[in-house]
């Protein structure tokens, strides 16, 4: 039958249905489209694993922020431990000059009696500290002076290894006389040694507590 | 070039290439008769006349009716028409649509030329002249908006009409305001259109092709809702054309005008889709063959057996059935 009184516009679209040509064309451009089929399954799973990646980063991002506000506000407390921390060499070289008093006065022979006791640093190292500088000592000379009773050198000698015993590893001798002086009457001799102490030996022995408590501090 | 790639990719059948319009040529065809405000349908296959629709214009997605005008919008929701005839017949869903209007008279054109008298060498020039600039061929035409067709008076509907400058020609136009609206619900259908053809040309068209005008002249009234066309048919060509108002008015033009169409014991036979208001008895005094059941069950050898709604088959004898049907065989 002739298309009566149907428009050209609508003859044109059912050209779609019945011509070979355009079912051909159709057929290619429905096989092309359904071959990109995997491809943009391939594309879909990408997006979605890249959006994945990009919000863990972001929490990343906002993970990173929060913990940057909170050590923000420990900056403080971080600069005072730095500073407590740069006071170590100081504090390590420090010596317990009571502890040291108290060994020798343990140790001291009856015979025996000092003059003088001195304690003086030696050996000193510049510490950097904030704006200025310090200078801490390595050693200490303990200079020991008196006389003892008797005619045998051999008791100072005693008293001073006894001493040195009680002092940390590393400690020594310097030196250490007995002698008979003009000054002196009788049969008491004059005394004298020096003992170099460590300033970061371990002095616990000698009867020292450690601060390991922070209420101790 | 892109422009029509661009064109083919958008409008393109895709639920007709995947529902197997590929490789399958085989379409249902549904022929619609609409009336002013009722329409009947007649579902055929392979040129089958498979199922009936006597009330189709109950279905709130039924095509518009003529009363619609182009007012019409085409329904959104709901399940489509033709889709539920398909299902109901078992018939695939790709479908074509034949429309027979029954339009009002100044919704049609018609009316029978020669090339000659149209001044015009061709078919083709004639036709391509009436939709460009109907006014310049049809002296007083006023109105453009209107389709045209032309066949040739044997009222074959398939193939193009081959006339020569004298031989009669039918001039056929039909309003834009009854096409438009079914060409749109159509589309929206998703179905082809096989074509939108006027009540009287078809009647013509289907007498001409099984009453036995050949061998006698014949007289046909083809009376429809909005009025009536008679048509003189000599050795199966169309000879004269009128159109009137009433049957009185069809039977006085033709007695009054009896020399004029040198007809020679003519038969004359009247085609209603509804009885008209003068009695079947007066009709057949006044010598007219009415184109009823009785005569269609004597013309065509046996009834139309089809599928109702209710899936019961019935016999149809009425002159609508027959004439869809023979349609849809074209």
């Amino acid at each position: 039958m002739q298309p009566f009184f149907v428009s050209e516009e609508k003859l044109a679209r059912q050209a779609y249905r019945y011509d070979g040509r355009y079912r051909l064309a159709a057929l290619v451009l429905i096989v092309a489209v359904l071959c990109q089929i995997p491809f943009l399954g391939w594309l879909y799973f990408q997006n979605r694993i890249r959006e994945q990646e990009e919000n863990r980063r972001g929490a990343a991002l906002r993970q990173n922020g929060q913990i940057t506000s909170e050590l923000g506000s420990l900056k403080e407390a971080e600069f005072q431990l730095g500073q407590i921390r740069a006071w170590e060499p100081i504090l390590r070289g420090r010596i317990p000059s009571s502890a040291i008093l108290g060994a020798i006065e343990q140790t001291i022979h009856s015979n025996v009696v000092l003059s003088r006791i001195t304690l003086e640093a030696a050996n000193y190292r510049l510490i950097s500290l904030g704006s200025g500088s310090f200078r801490v000592p390595t050693t200490y000379l303990i200079t020991l002076r008196g006389e003892q009773k008797g005619p045998d050198p051999g008791i100072w000698a005693k008293f001073v290894a006894g001493l040195l015993s009680r002092l940390p590893p590393g400690s020594d001798v310097v030196t250490s006389t007995a002698g008979k002086e003009e000054s002196l009457k009788g049969s008491s001799l004059g005394c004298r040694a020096i003992l170099q102490a460590q300033a970061n030996g371990n002095y616990f022995p000698l009867g020292l507590t450690r601060i390991d408590a922070e209420e101790n501090l | 070039m892109i422009g029509d790639i661009s064109a083919f990719v958008r409008e393109m059948p895709l639920r007709f290439y995947l529902s197997g319009g590929f490789f399958s040529n085989q379409e249902s065809m549904i022929a619609f008769h609409v009336g002013e405000t009722e329409i009947e349908a007649l579902i055929s296959y392979k040129k089958k006349p498979i199922g009936f629709e006597d009330e189709l214009h109950r279905d709130p997605d039924a095509p518009p009716t003529l009363s619609y005008g182009q007012v019409y919008r085409p329904a959104i929701n709901g399940r489509k028409v033709s889709a539920k005839l398909a299902s109901r017949y078992r018939v695939p869903s790709r479908c074509q649509h034949l429309f027979v209007v029954d339009a009002p008279a100044e919704e049609v054109f018609l009316n029978l030329f020669t090339l000659e008298r149209l001044r015009r060498r061709t078919v083709e020039e004639a036709l391509a002249d009436l939709r460009q600039a109907p006014g310049q061929i049809l002296s007083g035409w006023s109105r453009n908006e209107f389709r045209w067709h032309i066949l040739d008076a044997s009222l074959l509907l398939s193939g193009n009409p081959r006339v020569g400058s004298e031989d009669q020609i039918l001039v056929m136009g039909l309003s834009e305001g009854v096409c438009l609206p079914l060409e749109a619900w159509s589309h929206d259908q998703g179905a082809a259109i096989v074509g939108i053809v006027p009540l009287a040309v078809a009647v013509l068209a289907w007498c001409n092709a099984v009453l036995p005008t050949g061998s006698r002249h014949s007289i046909v009234l083809v009376a429809g809702e909005t009025g009536v066309v008679v048509g003189i048919i000599k050795e199966r060509r169309l000879t004269n054309l009128l159109k009137v108002q009433t049957i009185e008015d069809a039977l006085a033009n033709v007695r009054r005008n009896a020399d004029e169409f040198a007809l020679e014991d003519p038969a004359m036979y009247l085609w209603y889709s509804k009885p008209p208001t003068i009695s079947d008895d007066e009709l057949t005094q006044e010598g007219l063959i009415i184109i009823d059941q009785e005569h269609l069950r004597a013309t065509l050898g046996g009834p139309l057996v089809l599928m109702q709604s209710t899936g019961k088959r019935t016999s149809h004898d009425g002159p609508i059935p027959h004439l869809l049907n023979w349609l849809a065989k074209q």
